[in-house]
Formats: structure tokens, sequence, C-alpha cells
């Protein structure tokens, strides 16, 4: 029975082991690597028990698994040996503590010394058991914390609640059980099975958990990733729109000289005239465009200034030249897009009444890019993000995610503010 | 206040003086009006005595940011909303500190907001601060401090042009709650900084456009930077 006990805890802190190994490094993307290092760590482990469990001499036990497991990290990770070593040494004294408080617990529970608890089956079960849970479920809540944090996200109190509330509850299920047990002599075999079963349930129920989330994030990426292709397309439409015009124009305009040709052939001198005069008309429309002389700027704000009139926004544009403008050209539409377009659809709802602020310069001293615009109502902003009545919450505020991660990959600053009808972002380079 | 237009279109020079001295008389400003179709008579004008110009962007021979320029040399505070058929007034005026611009096809909706606006900004350029100087009241421009220094109970008023602070009985904490309107930001328990007078944040230091620097506190740096951006960008 001890065997198995030992075999059971021991594949727990292995497990456990991997998960905080995986929160803390940085793994080597193999697979099969990985596969065969988490095995190796086990199978070598559950040799030890064997070894351990004939010579029970603890400080060789511990000894040999630190060796094992930084060879194990030697091989799957990619990080420094120095941290790697530090990884498994902080596991190694963490497994120890939580051991230790969880026989204080038992102790305190039951009023028994520490002698009493490697005595009785049940309570060394019972003191096993809630050492293994609260090792799992710390490693989780950092592999969690790990995943959350690449994803420029923080683990939600709800997360850490439903990661936290299961084995809470085993561990005081086991408590009563084992109370139980000790009280009608209850056969210590069953509380061992009932011990490893709700173990077992627990590390199933984290890693389904676990799972969903991944699955919410692929989803939510693949949001994402639409919403890039929308942009794309929307660029593309856009200078194909430019492209077209350019041609018509040219096209237009090899007509307009033939005619005018022709009437002055024909002496008509001052038809000659007007018909000029209302080209010149002409031409000034054509040019009323913003030149920065930063042609996917150029394109957007000319687009974006056309649809709010469209749509009776007013919008004030104050920009300087941009031709160092320091974003890729595709980074530059995802910021300046995403942020005009949320701040047209916000404007158009105010009927007419509706203003936008443009400004965006780069100049020796700084980099900024800001875009203000009059709300209807007011919207929330907790940690950098939107929360909105909107219809589709799962769609909305891709964009600004978007326009995060540009900026964020850069190294910018940015900050958000709606108050008193206004929502203004402001981002700055860094210097 | 006083307001010129200039505009070789007499159409839109009579337009832009309707809007104005009907904006004036709905908010009951008393305002001193000059209209001109030659940009060169504009030009010879007391050019230092205008606060807001309405300026169209091309005039002939002469160029809106050519006139700007030079109105810019006589007094660099005036207010430049550029009145032009072209949104390209847009980038050009941003070499002359323009402050806004209505294309002249929008002129009806977009003239009410940036007018407004104009005021607005004419309001805090003018603000004045009064303080007591041993015994004696003095006020100058909130625009010319540059920061306020807090030594114990006393608040000197470091402004622009003054080499020596000037030094008054007033809290800084009063003094930010009453300026906090014009820009300016606490960056540490005794500082008070004009933001408009911030060249740059690196970090943790504070540079002002007179090469003075001042050290913000580790906790209020975040916050000072986010509210130095949002004053940016407004």
């Amino acid at each position: 029975m001890e065997y198995i006990i030992s075999a059971m805890m021991l594949s727990v802190e292995t497990f456990s082991f991997w998960l905080m190994a995986e929160a803390l490094l940085t793994k080597k993307n193999q697979r099969l690597q990985n596969a065969i290092a988490f095995m190796v760590s086990l199978i070598f482990g559950f040799s030890i028990v064997n070894f351990i469990t004939h010579v029970n001499v603890s400080i060789v036990k511990t000894m040999v698994t630190i060796f094992t497991w930084y060879m194990v990290v030697l091989f799957a990770f990619t990080d420094s040996w120095i941290k790697k070593l530090f990884v498994v040494l902080s596991s190694i004294v963490m497994i120890y503590c939580i051991d230790y408080i969880s026989a204080c617990i038992v102790m305190a529970a039951f009023s028994i010394t520490s002698v009493e608890i490697y005595a009785s089956v049940p309570y060394f079960i019972l003191g096993a058991f809630i050492s293994k849970t609260a090792l799992f479920t710390l490693s989780a809540l950092l592999f969690a914390m790990k995943n959350e944090k690449h994803k420029m996200n923080k683990v939600s109190n709800a997360e850490c609640f439903r990661l936290i509330l299961i084995p809470v509850f085993t561990v005081l299920n086991l408590v009563i059980v084992v109370d139980c047990a000790i009280r009608y002599s209850v056969s210590p075999v069953l509380v061992m099975v009932d011990a490893c079963g709700l173990l077992l349930c627990n590390i199933f129920l984290v890693y389904i958990s676990n799972r969903l989330e991944q699955e919410r994030f692929i989803k939510k990426d693949n949001e994402m990733l639409l919403q890039q292709a929308r942009e794309n397309e929307e660029k593309a439409t856009a200078m194909l729109d430019i492209y077209t015009g350019q041609r018509k124009l040219v096209h237009d305009f090899k007509n307009h000289i033939l005619s005018m040709q022709m009437l002055i052939k024909m002496g008509e001198y001052e038809k000659a005239e007007a018909y000029m005069t209302g080209l010149c008309e002409e031409i000034q429309i054509a040019g009323m465009a913003i030149s920065t002389d930063n042609p996917i700027a150029d394109v957007l704000l000319n687009q974006k200034f056309a649809a709010a009139k469209a749509k009776k926004v007013t919008m004030h544009i104050s920009s300087g030249k941009l031709d160092s403008f320091p974003l890729e050209n595709g980074e530059l539409v995802t910021v300046l897009g995403n942020l005009l377009d949320n701040a047209l659809e916000a404007a158009e709802k105010l009927a007419g009444k509706g203003q936008i602020y443009v400004n965006i310069h780069t100049q020796e001293s700084e980099t900024m890019l800001s875009v203000k615009n009059s709300v209807k109502y007011d919207v929330h902003i907790i940690n950098n993000q939107i929360f909105s009545t909107k219809a589709n919450p799962l769609l909305h505020g891709y964009g600004l995610q978007n326009v995060i991660g540009v900026l964020q990959k850069h190294g910018w600053t940015y900050v958000m503010q709606c108050e008193n009808g206004w929502f203004q972002f402001t981002a700055m380079a860094p210097q | 206040m006083k307001i010129a237009i200039c505009d070789d279109d007499k159409i839109y020079l009579d337009k832009i003086t309707n809007l104005v001295s009907k904006a004036a008389r709905e908010k009951n400003i008393a305002i001193e009006l000059n209209q001109y179709q030659n940009p060169k008579l504009f030009l010879k004008s007391d050019l230092c005595a205008y606060d807001i110009v309405f300026l169209d962007g091309n005039m002939g021979e002469i160029s809106g940011i050519d006139v700007a320029k030079s109105l810019r040399e006589s007094k660099a505070d005036a207010l430049i909303i550029y009145v032009s058929a072209y949104l390209e007034f847009a980038v050009l005026g941003y070499k002359v500190q323009a402050f806004r611009y209505i294309l002249k096809d929008s002129l009806d909706s977009d003239f009410e907001p940036v007018f407004n606006d104009a005021l607005q900004q004419l309001r805090m350029q003018t603000r004045r601060i009064q303080v007591r100087m041993n015994s004696d009241d003095i006020d100058f421009l909130v625009k010319d401090i540059l920061y306020i220094e807090s030594d114990r109970r006393l608040a000197v008023f470091h402004v622009c042009g003054e080499e020596q602070g000037l030094v008054s009985y007033r809290k800084l904490s009063d003094l930010q709650n009453e300026l906090a309107q014009s820009g300016f930001v606490k960056i540490q328990r005794s500082y008070l900084v004009n933001m408009n007078h911030i060249k740059r944040i690196n970090g943790r230091a504070v540079i002002l456009d007179n090469g003075t620097e001042l050290i913000c506190s580790k906790e209020l740096q975040k916050q000072v930077l986010s509210e130095y951006m949002l004053w940016k960008g407004k």
C-alpha cells in the first residue's frame, strides 16, 4: 500500500512540477521531446520510489529527484541552466513546504502528533491528499497565470475561484471521510481508493477547465484574425478605388484635352475658356485631399474623412508630415484604421452633432497619435478594455485589442479615457 | 476680442463675417471685426491686436501659409483658423500651429463647434491668476507659469521670463484644484507643473521647454504620463 500511495504522490508531484516548469520556463517546441522528458521523469521517479521504499532515506530521495528533474528541464526547456536549476530547487522547496503545512493542518484538525500521522494510514492518506491537491492547484494556477500573461490578460477572479473551489471542497470531503473511517474502523484501503479517485477527479477537472479556456482563446484569436482580414480587405478596396479614380481622371482628361483642341481648332476660343474654367473647378474637387507624405496615412485619413462627411460627422485633422512615422504600413492601417472606425461608429450616433479630433504627428521629441470623439453614452474602461452594450460583445473590442497589440509590440505607451461625452485614445512612441 | 477675416473671395468673406457676428451676438460677446479681401492689407495692419484670424488657404499670389508665418512673427499666440477648399491645410496648417481649419463646403455645419473651441482656447490663454506677494497683489497669465513649487506653506511660482520665483502664501493643494482645468499636473508632493510647458517626459524626468528638469515621484509617474498624454492629444 505504501508503494501505491508513494507512486500516486510522485505522479502528482511530477505532473505539478511539469506545469510549474512550463509556467516559469520556455518549452522547446517539440512535442515528442517533451513527451519523452515527461515520461522519463515519471518512470525514473517510480524507480526511485521503489528504491526509496527499501532504503527509506529521504535525503537520497531529494537529491535524486533534483538530479532527475534538472536533467528533464535541461532536455525539454530552452532557458539558461541557472534559471532551470532555480525552478527545480524552488519546486522542491515548495513541495516540502506544502507537505509540512498539510501535516500541520491534519495535526491541528484531529489533535494528533506527527508520529500518529505516519502510524495511521487514513491520517497519512489525508495529509498526502491535502498536500498533493494544494500542490496541483497551485501549479495549475501558476500555469493559467502564465497563459493569461502570454495573452496579455490577467487571470480573472472567476477563474481563480473555479480553480480553487473543487480542490477545497474535495479536501473538506476527505477530512470528513477520514474522520468517519477512524470512528467506524473502515478499511484504510477504501479511504485510499477514495482519496486517489478524488485526486484524479481534481486533475481531470482542471485539465478539462484548461482545455475549455484554451478553446475560448483559440476562438478569440480566430475572431481577431478575421478582423485583420477584414481590415486588409478594406485597405485593398481603398487602394483600388484610388487607382480606379486616377485611371478615370487620366482617361477623362485625355478626352477633355481633345475636346479643347477641337474647340481651339474651330476658333471657338470663348467656349474653350469656359470649358477650361469648368475643368479647373473639377480639379479643385479632386485635389481636396490630405497629404502627409505617407501614402497609407493619406488613404486612411482621406477615406475616413469622406466617410465622416457622408455620416454628417465633423472630423478635425491635425497632422504633421508622417513620412518617418515609426509603424509599418500594415500596422498603421490596424492602428489608425481601427481607431477612426471606432470613433466614426460612436460619433455618428449623435445625429449630425458628432465630432472627431485626429491629432497625429512625428517630431524630434515625440511621436503621437490621438483620436478623440464625442459619444452618446460614456463607456466603462476596465483594464484597457471597453465594456459595451453591443449585441455581440465577442466581436466588440477586437479592433481596439489589435491596436493595443501593435502598440505593445513596439513599446508604445497608450492611454484611453471616456468622460463627459468624449472618448479619447492617445498613444506615444518610445523616445 | 479682436477678430480678422482674410479671404480674397468676397462671397466667403461676407459669409464668415455673418457667421462670426451671429455667433458673437448669440453668446453676447463684444467683438471688433476686421475684413480683408487683400492679404497684403491684412499684413500691413496691426497684427498684434488680433486674437482670432480666419484665413483663406489660397489668396492668389500670397498663400495662407505665408500670411500665417508673418502673423506668427508678430503674434505667436493668435488663433489661426483656416477656411479652405482644400483638406491639405490639415497638414500645411500644422506647420504654423493653426488652431483648426474648416472646409468651405462645410462652413455652415462646422463653424459653430470650431468657433466655440476657439473661444474656450482663448479663455485659457488669457486666464490670469492673482497672488499676494509682500503685501502687494500681483497678477500674471496662467499660461506663463512653468511650474509651482511648494515650500512648506509657501508657493513659489516659476514664470516664463522671470529668473527668480514669485513667492506667495498659497497651498499647493488649493492651486492644484484651481488650475486643474488649465493643464496643471502634480508630479510630486511639492511640484505642480504646467503641461503646456512640458517638452517631454523621459522616465521619471519631466523636461520643460526652458530646459528645467523636474523629477516625478515613483507613485505618480504612471498617472502623470497618462494625464500628459491625454492633455497633449486633446
